[in-house]
């Protein structure tokens, strides 16, 4: 090769990689300082808003989809937020609890999926979706390091930590859905007939799911009930760990043994997959794992009696 | 190896250097080559290379033996080892699955109960590919219009390159092997046009075909589920993410054999701004279309023995292409649709009494569109009953509000494919070649270009899937 083009290979890498390594740092400031403005949608806002409103609540719901669109803690407490996101499991929920306060007492309703606490291939992914706090939030740092989910390339490019939320933050910033101060994370999913249809049909044609017959934890699960545990009892806590209902749930062995497990850690756990057992009207579903607003309603007011319960 | 792997943003770079250092020696640039592409494909399954070795071994042995050959008989003795080898390995390893299902639900109509026939065979990725690969060398040789290779290196480096070795673009030893059997030269035009060409196909895969994707593989996974203006927009989208998918993953390719100093033919060109569907399968995967016409078409007798043995070769060709991506029926109707209607075309354009339909020829855009992406059906459908379902929802089409999902997705979709669309536009309004694309930017334009591709694929990028195209 002549030296004149290895000159210009030289050249042209050095120019991209400064111009990408630029553009992308320019870009992240600016993104930013928009999701710092940002209150609402799914993953970025509605974390924005839990962590500017952690230290003043008094009950907290964690969790995937079944947590959000579940309980609406407002009608528990007026001091209260669901930070339940879809797809998230408990690497993303644990991290977001080693957020809150030091000796401030608290309610910590963690939703837990029987099945997912026995997936071998869980590694904790759904920390990523915390990512964009990755430079800002040291609790996130350290928790996204020890799961070994920060991809070196996204200490070059840290507009990585965006991947996937920009379109979702540049509505959200120009068209907010609600004001911060109003809104309690409770998403509620109303169906209609059409939705109640395609359930049936999907009903009708499920086919029952094997069940796996050697349950043993997940090694991240395993990791966050421990810590949660310790953390919520040295920072006066009370952590509830809880499971939504099911309309068709093909495995008893797995809630069995984990209410077993949690029993001999000593931790709080409410079971409700079968809390619809008597009640198969289909207005409480969504679908085969997720309740209605009706069924929502129905089942926030279970937890609140069961939290009154406790405290007469 | 996948182009869209941190495995190859590694493998590439190393490959790279190494290669232009040992420009000086073209015998250990190409072992170089060679080496390099058995590693990547090795590192998808390393005992499938053996295959690629003993088909190579085959059709070197072959090729050379056509060509010294005295005799008619042996030339075509030797031809046909090359035949009976290569579509051996294919039609056990892609098509013995599919026969012997058929075979037992054939006989099993006329109440046989045979045991099971089927065997536990994986694909071995690329084997369409390089089949047609080393076919073209030896069908070529036969035919006189090339001379073999006496370098044994050079004949396995063409074989297994691998830019194209896993899913093309199927480059013919005309075009290829005279330029690995000479020095190549550094040209910064191709180095420039080789990093953008990369990087859009990179952006086209992993961006575009990706977020498509999703929705897309939501409603085929259960097309009975869904009502009619959701399938037509599943459909329409995956007739982008095909699109998207395979252009990307031969730009990748390209653009990655450019930087080594080797220019492949170009494999799309726009289709879908087709008028017709002759002329989408002149735009649409380039390099199989034109292997098909020419081994295939041309070797029935092509258009010389008359109409109805043109229609008939047509017909073949394309149910022979269909059942080349894959062994299922689906694939064969796909084929057949498309068969049926360039056959259609070719009557009509042979008819002067259709002369009138010339002034109909704005309609040709949405009309070939529409074709396609009813044929994408049966190319998308897991199954025939999925497809026919599909079809029925698509063809008695019932108004309503198509299945939203997750917004965020949809959303990201539609300005996605917008995106890749306008590109698309630019390009042929402004008649640019996209593999010439960035030829005579200087130093700090390309930079920025570059720049702002590479944040625009970390903003946007979707989760990634397997190139489409690899399990044909």
């Amino acid at each position: 090769m002549k030296k004149d083009s290895l000159l210009y290979i030289i050249k042209v890498t050095f120019f991209v990689v400064l111009a990408a390594f630029l553009l992308d740092k320019l870009t992240y400031l600016g993104l930013t300082e928009l999701n710092s403005h940002v209150f609402t949608g799914q993953s970025g806002g509605k974390t924005n808003t839990f962590l500017s409103k952690k230290n003043n609540l008094d009950l907290i719901v964690f969790g995937s989809s079944r947590a959000n669109h579940h309980i609406d803690p407002l009608v528990i407490s007026k001091n209260s937020f669901n930070i339940g996101v879809d797809g998230s499991k408990i690497a993303f929920s644990g991290t977001l609890i080693k957020t809150l306060p030091k000796n401030k007492e608290q309610t910590v309703l963690l939703h837990i999926s029987p099945k997912n606490s026995f997936e071998d291939s869980y590694k904790g992914e759904d920390i990523t979706t915390l990512s964009k706090y990755y430079h800002q939030n040291e609790t996130i740092r350290t928790e996204m390091v020890s799961l070994h989910q920060n991809s070196p390339i996204k200490n070059f490019f840290w507009c990585l930590n965006y991947n996937g939320s920009v379109l979702g933050l540049l509505k959200n910033y120009f068209f907010p859905k609600h004001s911060s101060e109003k809104y309690h994370g409770y998403d509620p999913l109303h169906t209609n007939k059409e939705q109640q249809q395609v359930f049936e049909k999907v009903l009708a044609k499920r086919k029952p799911n094997p069940c796996k017959k050697k349950l043993s934890l997940n090694i991240v699960y395993k990791k966050y009930i421990t810590e949660l545990k310790e953390f919520c009892e040295a920072n006066n806590k009370r952590l509830i760990l809880f499971t939504a209902p099911i309309y068709q749930d093909d495995c008893k062995n797995d809630d069995e043994t984990l209410s077993q497990l949690l029993k001999k850690e000593k931790i709080e756990y409410w079971n409700f997959t079968d809390f619809f057992a008597n009640d198969r009207s289909l207005e409480n579903w969504r679908d085969n794992s997720h309740l209605s607003n009706i069924g929502a309603e129905k089942l926030t007011q279970e937890i609140k009696t069961l939290l009154n319960n406790d405290q007469n | 190896m996948l182009f869209n792997s941190i495995e190859f943003l590694l493998f590439f770079p190393t490959v790279f250097v190494l290669y232009w250092l040992l420009n000086k020696n073209l015998g250990y640039q190409n072992l170089l080559l060679l080496v390099a592409s058995y590693i990547f494909y090795a590192w998808w399954d390393w005992r499938f290379l053996s295959l690629i070795i003993i088909s190579s071994i085959i059709d070197y042995r072959a090729g050379l033996s056509i060509h010294n050959a005295t005799s008619p008989k042996a030339r075509k003795s030797w031809l046909l080892v090359s035949l009976i080898a290569n579509l051996g390995f294919l039609s056990i390893f892609k098509y013995y699955n599919f026969f012997a299902e058929s075979f037992t639900q054939a006989i099993g109509v006329f109440g046989w109960q045979p045991n099971d026939l089927t065997l536990n065979i994986i694909l071995p990725v690329g084997i369409s590919f390089y089949t047609f690969q080393t076919l073209s060398y030896t069908i070529d040789i036969y035919r006189k219009q090339f001379s073999p290779t006496t370098n044994i290196i050079n004949f396995f480096t063409y074989i297994a390159f691998f830019p194209q070795l896993v899913a093309g673009p199927i480059e013919r030893a005309s075009n290829l092997l005279p330029q690995i059997e000479k020095k190549r030269i550094f040209k910064k035009e191709w180095f420039n046009e080789g990093i953008l060409q990369i990087l859009i196909g990179l952006f086209r895969k992993i961006v575009i075909a990706d977020t498509l994707a999703i929705y897309v593989d939501t409603i085929y996974g259960d097309t009975g589920l869904y009502n009619s203006s959701t399938i037509l927009l599943a459909t329409i989208f995956y007739a982008f993410q095909i699109y998207f998918d395979f252009a990307g993953y031969s730009d990748i390719a390209i653009g990655t054999a450019k930087l080594l100093g080797f220019k492949f033919h170009q494999n799309f060109n726009l289709p879908y701004f087709s008028r017709s569907l002759t002329e989408f399968w002149r735009k649409w995967h380039m390099s199989l279309s034109y292997w098909l016409r020419d081994y295939l078409y041309i070797s029935l007798g092509g258009n010389r023995k008359g109409i109805k043995i043109t229609y008939r070769n047509l017909m073949l060709t394309m149910l022979l292409g269909g059942l080349w991506h894959g062994s299922s029926w689906n694939f064969i109707i796909w084929g057949g649709i498309h068969g049926v209607v360039l056959s259609l075309e070719k009557f009509i354009k042979s008819k002067p009494q259709f002369k009138f339909l010339d002034k109909l020829a704005f309609l040709g855009g949405p009309i070939t569109f529409l074709i396609v992406i009813i044929a994408w059906i049966f190319f998308r459908a897991q199954t025939l009953d999925a497809a026919m379902t599909a079809l029925k929802k698509v063809i008695f089409f019932k108004p309503g509000m198509p299945f939203m999902g997750d917004l965020n997705v949809l959303a990201n979709s539609m300005i996605i494919l917008f995106i890749g669309l306008c590109f698309d536009y630019y390009l042929l309004k402004s008649k640019t070649k996209l593999e010439e694309f960035g030829k005579n930017f200087s130093i700090a334009k390309i930079s920025i270009v570059i720049g702002f591709m590479i944040l625009f694929i970390n903003l946007f990028y979707s989760s990634s899937n397997n190139f489409i195209y690899f399990q044909f």
